[in-house]
């Protein structure tokens, strides 16, 4: 069996299963990748391989995601952070000690909670369509937004709509020049596990708590500000959620952050994993161990 | 860094939507990829990437299957003759002169019988985990063969669980020398799938008519004495439905075949895709 194959394993955090894909020569500089929503590290899937060659790749499944466990609501808080909690205990019972961490969407809250509280764990970011500044969220957050300032159950069931196939197929396709990129497992296998019993309300919980990331945007920039963390931004720049302002908003804080856009939507690894992954090795080699 | 793009694309046959994965240069040797049960083409994504520099790679979902349209069955009658029927129309819609042909599981039945039809349609045969012999029948497809011959509610019983998510596992990790490298992503979009309204019936139907490609059988084997094709056999030995007795059967009737076993289930590519790409990389240059 090749070296290059990938694991598919999992560890108890938080007194959860947390399911993760693992890959490359264990002793080599690592890199976790945080997905976000309504996917898994199933989203890494062409991309993991493309790195395991030179990296130890980690990517785990927050839970209530992929095939990680996802307790119903009334045993588990889902706030980001105890997703973040959740995470803390991972790398620690993983004994990553040194890691550059690639987040996307609700990983980059995960995983920018992450770094504050580990900046000495941290050897870079990369952020693809990951956000941290107000001026990167587009109109697209208008009714979590509405929901934020009037937690009605009207408001919340409004954001049903959020869950439903068409929703979950157009995350993956808007901004996309050519549909026939686009892979129809990645939308069909999250809808699969959107559609289990208790996932909606699971979700609505952390569409709601999404306000306290926002509130957390400028502890986030200080410590952009402060420690200078080697970034890299690699951002689909036809996004309907994360703006590119989001994307050049990082070179404020930190001036050598380099910043690339990619003619595509949300999901630009599904279209751009041959680019993206080129800047990324690029990236890290420059990093120190 | 691999250039070649993999794109999904729809070609209409006969009024049905086929969904099929392309990738590569369409002046590299053409190979045509065949699935089985329980999957579709998303079974060859890795395979895909792994060969797409090299050869011009078409992987069609047969009607009832993946993404593929999957008429009611009073419209489209879901039997191995039939599906080779499209996929022959679909071979020559999208102009793939001569392919290579690579096939699993249910691919083999589909592959052999256009072949009866068109003898040199395909250049060479890569087949994995797939049957043209009564001593190719494994313990799982022993299990179903009072259904094959008689479909009522007590055989179905023997079949059905076939469907479920245990069922499914059964083609994934039933052999696989490690449970960890197998990507659940492939299982639980399996389950996705036959979870569609419809489909279990689809599946029911042409599991049943799984017994007239045994009816079959000998025609194919006398094809293939007689044609001696250029033949790759790639298996996975521990498979539960076509174990390597499968493979060992044609290479009897096809000397010249080179076969190559891996420790891994059915679905072999799961495990070893890349020493599978390999094989098939020398073995079509």
């Amino acid at each position: 069996m090749k070296t290059t194959s990938i694991d598919y394993r999992s560890i108890k955090a938080n007194g959860l299963t947390i399911f993760y894909r693992e890959a490359g020569p264990k002793d080599a500089p690592t890199i976790l990748l945080l997905h976000g929503y309504p996917t898994s590290s199933h989203m890494f899937r062409n991309l993991i391989p493309l790195l395991s060659e030179r990296y130890h790749v980690v990517a785990p499944d927050l839970p209530g995601f992929g095939f990680s466990d996802a307790p119903p609501r009334d045993q588990f808080n889902y706030t980001f952070d105890n997703l973040a909690k959740t995470m803390q205990q991972f790398i620690d019972g993983l004994k990553l000690k040194r890691f550059a961490v690639y987040v996307f969407d609700y990983g980059a809250p995960v995983g920018f909670r992450l770094a504050v509280a580990n900046p000495e764990k941290i050897t870079g970011i990369i952020s693809q369509n990951g956000n941290a500044y107000v001026e990167g969220l587009s109109e697209g957050w208008n009714p979590i937004q509405k929901y934020w300032e009037d937690p009605s159950v009207e408001n919340r069931n409004a954001l049903k709509a959020m869950t439903t196939p068409q929703t979950t197929k157009w995350q993956y396709t808007h901004g996309v020049g050519d549909e026939n990129l686009v892979a129809p497992e990645s939308y069909s296998l999250d809808q699969y596990l959107l559609d289990r019993p208790g996932s909606v309300e699971i979700q609505l919980d952390l569409f709601k708590d999404y306000a306290t990331n926002v509130a957390l945007y400028p502890s986030f920039q200080e410590y952009f500000r402060t420690k200078q963390p080697p970034f890299l931004a690699v951002w689909g720049d036809k996004d309907p959620f994360f703006l590119p302002a989001g994307a050049e908003a990082f070179q404020r804080d930190i001036p050598g952050a380099n910043i690339y856009f990619f003619d595509t939507g949300h999901f630009a690894l599904e279209t751009h994993v041959q680019e993206i992954a080129g800047e990324i090795l690029y990236f890290l080699k420059k990093l120190p161990e | 860094m691999k250039k070649q793009t993999i794109f999904y694309r729809n070609e209409k046959v006969d009024g049905i939507n086929i969904f099929y994965r392309e990738a590569g240069n369409r002046s590299n040797p053409p190979l045509l990829l065949l699935n089985g049960v329980p999957s579709s083409s998303s079974a060859f994504q890795e395979l895909m990437t792994d060969l797409k520099e090299n050869f011009y790679l078409v992987a069609p979902d047969f009607p009832g299957f993946g993404n593929s349209d999957r008429p009611d069955k009073k419209e489209y009658t879901y039997t191995f003759h039939n599906l080779s029927l499209t996929i022959e129309k679909f071979i020559d819609k999208i102009g793939l002169v001569n392919p290579g042909v690579y096939a699993l599981g249910y691919g083999g039945p589909i592959a052999f019988r256009i072949v009866q039809r068109r003898p040199t349609l395909f250049s060479s045969f890569i087949l994995q985990n797939s049957n043209a012999y009564a001593e190719g029948l494994g313990p799982a497809m022993q299990a179903a063969e009072p259904y094959l011959r008689e479909r009522n509610a007590e055989t179905e019983k023997l079949v059905t669980p076939l469907l479920t998510l245990e069922g499914i596992k059964l083609f994934y990790l039933s052999g696989a020398e490690d449970p960890s490298r197998i990507n659940p992503d492939g299982y639980i979009n399996s389950l996705y799938y036959l979870n569609r309204p419809g489909q279990q019936e689809i599946q029911l139907e042409l599991l049943q008519d799984y017994a007239s490609n045994i009816a079959e059988y000998p025609q194919w084997q006398n094809w293939l004495k007689k044609q001696q094709p250029r033949m790759l056999l790639v298996w996975g030995k521990n498979d539960v439905f076509f174990p390597l007795a499968a493979a060992e059967a044609i290479k009897k009737d096809v000397p010249d075949a080179e076969l190559h076993a891996y420790n891994t289930s059915h679905l072999a590519l799961e495990e070893y895709h890349e020493e599978i790409a390999e094989r098939i990389t020398a073995f079509l240059n």
